[in-house]
């Protein structure tokens, strides 16, 4: 059922664009909407550190996954100044809170379907997506191919890029990566080249972006499903697997802790197998798992931030990663990979069977069942809280895991007063309701979505509710002012002119510019002032 | 999930209006609260039927409506035309209910559950064997306060009391669209209703 609907969604969500848009706009909406996702992401680089609490990696992991996510679909889109368009047909679009809605059922989908499984996504979409590019990248080239969004993939992808731009010419074969690894650790001076290389990227294309949080939830929607849309393997991929060299059968040890000193080329070969065959499993397994071993190498990324002298191999590829890890004297001794290795043995000489996940523990860390479960747990929440970020209205900038859970608090809490304060508001009205009734359902029927409330309005609302005094008709002048500037965009999108209510008409032009300020105020405003939650329950 | 956002907004205003046209028959002898409260209540299972009890949240909103006997009548009323919430289309993902009559609880909501616990159980085993402590005081506050926090969330989001961190959030973030959409409902209604009160 869900899959149809995803199907019919993406259709719907086609034809509709098809209908508001140009058509080849109809596509750059979709990725420019997926790249407006992570404008959020970036406008905070480096304020997540401690989100989730876990330390840094996080924030890495995240600032890298938008990265990724950002090049990639910028890659997707050929003609950079269907940025713009994107951008301005994303705000321009009629009905903002329907893109609105719909991306985020189908961020609803998107999420709950990375348990599920894959889901193939409507061919068109796919098809339209991965058609027009090649499927190889050349090398030396910035421009990627379409690809599902998987984190994982596209930071690798990303990092694969940002070299290739910078330092590399090529890397077709592993052998090529050893000596050329073999010259990174050389300091903070190397250091400083790739990441500033993609901090200033990163930077760039932050600015470009446009946040909006409609097209961020489509995005990110988007971005979900080609992920799940796509489970074949693609070039990038291949590339990586060259590089990885594709060996099934000698997936052994070092594949989470690659702290075996039994030889770099041992334990790359095998993270990479690890990582292929977790690619290729891609009916059977999620997200997930990829932004586990995505993380994974984000990890090592800020690990190695904290460490020179790995930090230039450990910002590269996947086996010069393992390479730095193995080069480094290994803390753990061959029985904990061997211990690993079975758990995952099994399902990578078997990549398609299960539904094993694929975990790799993080240099130092315990390779317990328990504590990995716990990271996918950990890693499954940050994800969702994502997600949520881009639906709670002025959480883009919040960081942790408690603040944005008080912020979601709110939020749920402020629309259930607003439920009843319109409940109690529609108690007053004058009981007569039946002709009303009619006459409303025709209106709202031919009205249509302009008649019913966007996102600003929403926000607005929930700005204004927090200093909503009680009461069901405020007395106060300010009552009456807050209740009309809220009423006033509502009322400005209406196509037929509803009766107005004299009494919020009166003040509306007087206190209008006064409120306007009021409405603009930072969403922390409006936490600060917000009253006790039972406060607006009038009981009467 | 949200195919059409006016589409469902219009039926949410449908089966609202049509539970409300219902009760309007007594609607001169109700006071102020019991209004409101017909609206309100109303209004929730309109949202909860729309949503067609596919997520926790709508199916919990529809229990708790039929525990108060008050309330049988309107729920019949609007519930009856469309899919009975206990019906097996309301269930879909999560299985079939375990036999009890709200399928409050479904097998593989116990599931995790019941494993979370185990795996806690064996963390805290694990964890008293001599971890330092100290070290993670910083995170051990931080998890505290998440702790409260999630469990404010059950609170609020209807049916989240039984549910693991990963599925309250997804609650979470359904219920907030859906929210929206009944807001969005009402405030129409709201505003295109002559103001003409009567306390």
């Amino acid at each position: 059922m869900e899959s149809d609907e995803k199907g019919r969604i993406d259709q719907e969500e086609m034809n509709k664009d098809a209908a508001n848009h140009n058509s080849a706009h109809a596509w750059s909406n979709l990725t420019g909407t997926s790249l407006n996702l992570a404008g959020p992401c970036y406008s905070m680089p480096s304020s997540r550190g401690d989100f989730m609490g876990d330390g840094a990696y996080s924030s890495s992991a995240l600032m890298v996954d938008s990265f990724g996510r950002e090049l990639w679909d910028r890659a997707s889109d050929p003609s950079l100044e269907n940025l713009g368009c994107c951008e301005v047909s994303g705000h321009s679009h009629n009905n903002s809170s329907l893109s609105e809605t719909s991306g985020i059922r189908r961020i609803g989908t998107a999420a709950f379907r990375t348990n599920v499984g894959w889901n193939p996504r409507s061919p068109m979409l796919n098809s339209a997506l991965y058609a027009p590019n090649a499927l190889n990248i050349p090398p030396g080239s910035f421009c990627l191919p379409q690809f599902p969004s998987d984190s994982g993939f596209i930071e690798r992808a990303a990092r694969f890029s940002c070299f290739n731009g910078g330092n590399f010419t090529s890397l077709p074969n592993p052998s090529a990566i050893f000596p050329s690894a073999g010259c990174y650790p050389v300091g903070p001076g190397l250091l400083a080249a790739p990441s500033e290389i993609f901090r200033s990227n990163f930077m760039k294309l932050g600015s470009n972006l446009n946040v909006e949080s409609t097209e961020d939830v489509d995005m990110l929607a988007s971005k979900q499903d080609t992920f799940q849309g796509c489970p074949q393997k693609n070039s990038l991929k291949s590339e990586s697997e060259t590089v990885m060299r594709c060996d099934d059968g000698t997936e052994q040890a070092a594949g989470l802790s690659s702290n075996d000193s039994d030889g770099g080329n041992y334990s790359g070969n095998h993270g990479g197998q690890a990582d292929t065959s977790i690619a290729d499993s891609a009916g059977g397994e999620d997200s997930l798992k990829e932004v586990s071993i995505g993380k994974r190498k984000r990890s090592s990324v800020m690990e190695a931030g904290s460490n020179k002298a790995n930090v230039a191999v450990g910002i590269m590829k996947n086996d010069s990663e393992y390479q730095k890890k193995v080069e480094q004297s290994p803390s753990a001794g061959p029985s904990k990979g061997t211990g690993k290795n079975n758990k995952q043995e099994t399902p990578t000489s078997d990549p398609l069977k299960g539904d094993y996940i694929h975990i790799r523990a993080r240099r130092g860390q315990a390779t317990n069942s328990h504590s990995l479960a716990e990271r996918v747990r950990r890693e499954k929440i940050s994800e969702r809280m994502k997600l949520l970020q881009d639906l709670v209205p002025g959480c883009s900038k919040v960081t942790g895991k408690a603040v944005m859970l008080d912020e979601i608090i709110n939020y749920v809490q402020s629309l259930q007063r607003q439920v009843e304060f319109l409940s109690m508001k529609l108690a007053t009205v004058n009981p007569r309701l039946d002709g009303n009734i009619e006459r409303l359902l025709a209106k709202e029927q031919r009205a249509g979505p302009s008649t019913l409330g966007t996102s600003p309005e929403i926000q607005m609302g929930y700005h204004q509710m927090n200093i909503v005094p009680p009461g069901l008709v405020p007395p106060d002048a300010l009552g009456r002012a807050i209740l009309g500037v809220q009423t006033a965009p509502l009322s400005a999108g209406v196509r037929e002119p509803q009766v107005p209510h004299s009494w919020e008409d009166e003040l509306h032009n007087v206190v209008h510019m006064g409120f306007s300020c009021n409405i603009a105020a930072p969403r922390g405003q409006g936490i600060d002032k917000s009253l006790p939650p039972d406060n607006m329950k009038v009981e009467l | 999930m949200m195919h059409n956002p006016s589409k469902v907004r219009q039926k949410i205003m449908k089966k609202w209006i049509m539970g409300l046209r219902s009760c309007s028959s007594s609607h001169e002898n109700l006071s102020l609260s019991e209004r409101r409260w017909i609206i309100k209540l109303s209004a929730d299972l309109a949202l909860a039927s729309v949503r067609n009890g596919s997520r926790r949240w709508s199916r919990a909103i529809i229990e708790e409506a039929s525990r108060n006997p008050d309330n049988k009548g309107l729920i019949q009323r609007m519930l009856g035309s469309g899919c009975d919430y206990r019906s097996p289309c309301l269930i879909p993902r999560e299985g079939r209910s375990d036999g009890n009559g709200a399928g409050h609880v479904t097998k593989s909501m116990w599931v995790a559950t019941s494993s979370k616990k185990i795996v806690k159980r064996c963390r805290r085993a694990r964890r008293s064997n001599g971890r330092a402590p100290r070290r993670n005081e910083a995170a051990s506050i931080a998890k505290r306060l998440v702790k409260k926090r999630t469990q404010l969330l059950k609170d609020f989001v209807p049916g989240g009391q039984d549910m693991d961190d990963v599925s309250l959030i997804e609650e979470t973030l359904d219920y907030i669209v859906w929210l929206r959409a009944q807001v969005d409902v009402m405030r129409a209604l709201a505003h295109s209703l002559p103001a003409t009160t009567s306390i």
